[in-house]
């Protein structure tokens, strides 16, 4: 029964160590890490928007939604983050609305694992460039192999297709949920 | 279908070792017969799936709910090895052939990359709880199906050029 | 038994036993996170700092934990190491942070980390303990920067996110997919048995 006693003691001290040292790490940590997420959205949201000096967030339908304000509080654009699956993992895109809800003014890829050289180059310059000023009319759409011949058409990426149009899903999947939900409350 | 989808993702298109290298180890070590590695396959799909129901219960409705996720790592790693733990106690009384089969491999799946990697990858694609066992059962199968392919290949090598090892 | 100098603890971790290239331990990070040389050296570092630490407590309570609870207790300990480096990654080097992925919680399970808290500082002078643990870390270091630059290099004509092989020369994307690392490893491995068999 000793030996028992002794296990139970060691494996209970060596639990209560963890935890103390775990919990102090996580308060000193937890500041950093908060402010971290908040400059890299800052961040990617004034790469395609200027002049925001405040933002508001609300969820709508479990998509983090923020209400961009200029500094005479007055809105400017709306601004969607918005995860789904892409071909290799998931992938989180920041959307820009516009003020009447009817353009994207611009997009950014948050995370992606897709591959790289491929489906990667949905992060590239020349990817996204294509999402700014994008008309919405009842959703976005892709072409492949030949030039948009609508305003809410993008050209998916020779040879990743499918990372291509799970952007175009992801965005269109958002849109669908949160252009309703701020119509109707403002 | 959905679930379909998860499963196979799992299995073949995203591998546990053939894409993300998890489970390594036992990869290279224990894929020399056929049926050694389908015994190793069968363990580890098992202990993943009791992985994925208890990791999950715990995480969504105890690490979560009282802001103790950075715990997180702690206590999956050790429900896995009591996991282990008990599967090995149970197989040691239900199967002594398979036992000795599995011999010093049976504990060392508490170290191996791929079930401590099954929860963390649940966690982070934000899985429900039915899509995790599906996932689960998914990089199981996965796990198994490179590890026969390997084994059938070095078993192959073995008759046509046995090594002196 | 301590005839061996303190200088062959350390010396040691990084050919004659090297875990990645000749040991063959905690392969699994080495495919996954050597796609770049930055992320290998953040991890090389990250597997040091948990090594080394993980190992010293051990040596210093290797006689006042029993037998059977051994395993348990470094598990453990290595799990609240690798959850104090990964939340300084977080807050200090985000962008490293994501890179690595889950790739840090799983140095939990990375089979050196473990292995030697076993073979080694359970059963050696808390010194010995730190230059074996310091040698092993740098072994695995070396051989994953090795290898990330490699791929790096190959795969996409930069080290280190500097572009040294100019605009036209046409990237090998096949050394940053699991395919190259595979073959990267295995290139290593075999040149290491050439120079160990030398000798």
């Amino acid at each position: 029964m000793k030996v028992l006693y002794k296990m139970s003691l060691t494996l209970g001290l060596v639990a209560v160590f963890s935890g103390f040292t775990l919990t102090y790490m996580y308060q000193e940590t937890k500041s950093k890490i908060e402010e971290n997420k908040k400059k890299e959205f800052e961040r990617s949201v004034s790469i395609l928007v200027s002049g925001v000096s405040r933002n508001s967030e609300r969820d709508i339908d479990g998509y983090s939604v923020f209400y961009l304000y200029d500094d005479n509080s007055s809105l400017i654009s709306y601004a969607i983050i918005a995860k789904g699956n892409g071909y290799q993992g998931e992938i989180k895109v920041l959307i820009i609305l516009s003020k009447d809800l009817k353009f994207i003014k611009g997009i950014e890829i948050l995370e992606n694992i897709e591959t790289p050289g491929l489906g990667g180059k949905i992060a590239s310059l020349d990817f996204k460039s294509q999402f700014k000023n994008l008309r919405i009319l009842s959703g976005i759409d892709y072409v492949k192999g030949r030039e948009p011949s609508k305003p809410n058409q993008i050209q998916a990426i020779t040879g990743a297709t499918i990372s291509s149009s799970s952007i175009v899903k992801i965005i269109n999947l958002a849109l669908d949920r949160v252009i309703p939900r701020i119509k109707e409350d403002g | 279908m959905k679930l379909l989808i998860i499963f196979l993702s799992a299995a073949v298109v995203n591998n546990f070792i053939l894409s993300y290298f998890l489970g390594i180890c036992p990869f290279l070590g224990v894929s020399r017969k056929i049926s050694s590695a389908l015994g190793m396959g069968a363990a580890v799909t098992f202990v993943m799936s009791l992985t994925a129901i208890s990791t999950w219960v715990l995480y969504h409705k105890l690490l979560v709910p009282f802001d103790m996720v950075y715990l997180e790592y702690v206590v999956f790693i050790l429900v896995i090895a009591s996991l282990v733990q008990i599967v090995e106690m149970f197989i040691k009384k239900s199967s002594p052939v398979l036992y000795k089969a599995l011999g010093i491999y049976l504990p060392l799946i508490t170290t191996n990359c791929a079930i401590l990697g099954l929860a963390l990858f649940m966690v982070l694609k934000d899985y429900n709880f039915i899509q995790s066992v599906v996932f689960a059962l998914g990089a199981g199968a996965g796990f198994t199906l490179a590890l026969l392919i390997m084994a059938g290949i070095r078993e192959d090598l073995d008759i046509r050029c046995p090594s002196s090892s | 038994m301590d005839r061996r100098s303190g200088f062959f603890e350390f010396k040691k971790g990084l050919i004659s036993q090297n875990p990645v290239l000749v040991l063959l331990l905690g392969l699994c990070p080495v495919l996954a996170v050597t796609t770049s040389a930055i992320n290998a050296l953040t991890m090389g570092v990250a597997v040091i700092f948990v090594l080394t630490t993980s190992a010293l407590v051990v040596s210093v309570v290797k006689r006042v934990v029993p037998n059977q609870v051994r395993i348990a207790t470094f598990t453990i300990i290595i799990a609240t190491f690798v959850t104090i480096a990964d939340l300084f990654l977080k807050a200090q080097f985000p962008s490293l942070s994501k890179a690595l992925g889950p790739y840090v919680p799983l140095i939990v399970v990375n089979c050196i980390i473990l292995g030697r808290c076993e073979a080694f500082a359970s059963k050696n002078s808390v010194f010995r303990t730190l230059l074996d643990a310091l040698g092993m870390g740098s072994g695995f270091t070396i051989a994953l920067l090795i290898l990330g630059s490699m791929r790096e290099i190959l795969g996409s004509g930069k080290i280190f996110n500097i572009s040294i092989l100019g605009n036209s020369y046409e990237p090998m994307l096949i050394m940053i997919l699991p395919a190259g690392a595979f073959i990267g490893l295995g290139l290593m491995v075999g040149l290491m048995n050439i120079i160990t068999n030398k000798r």
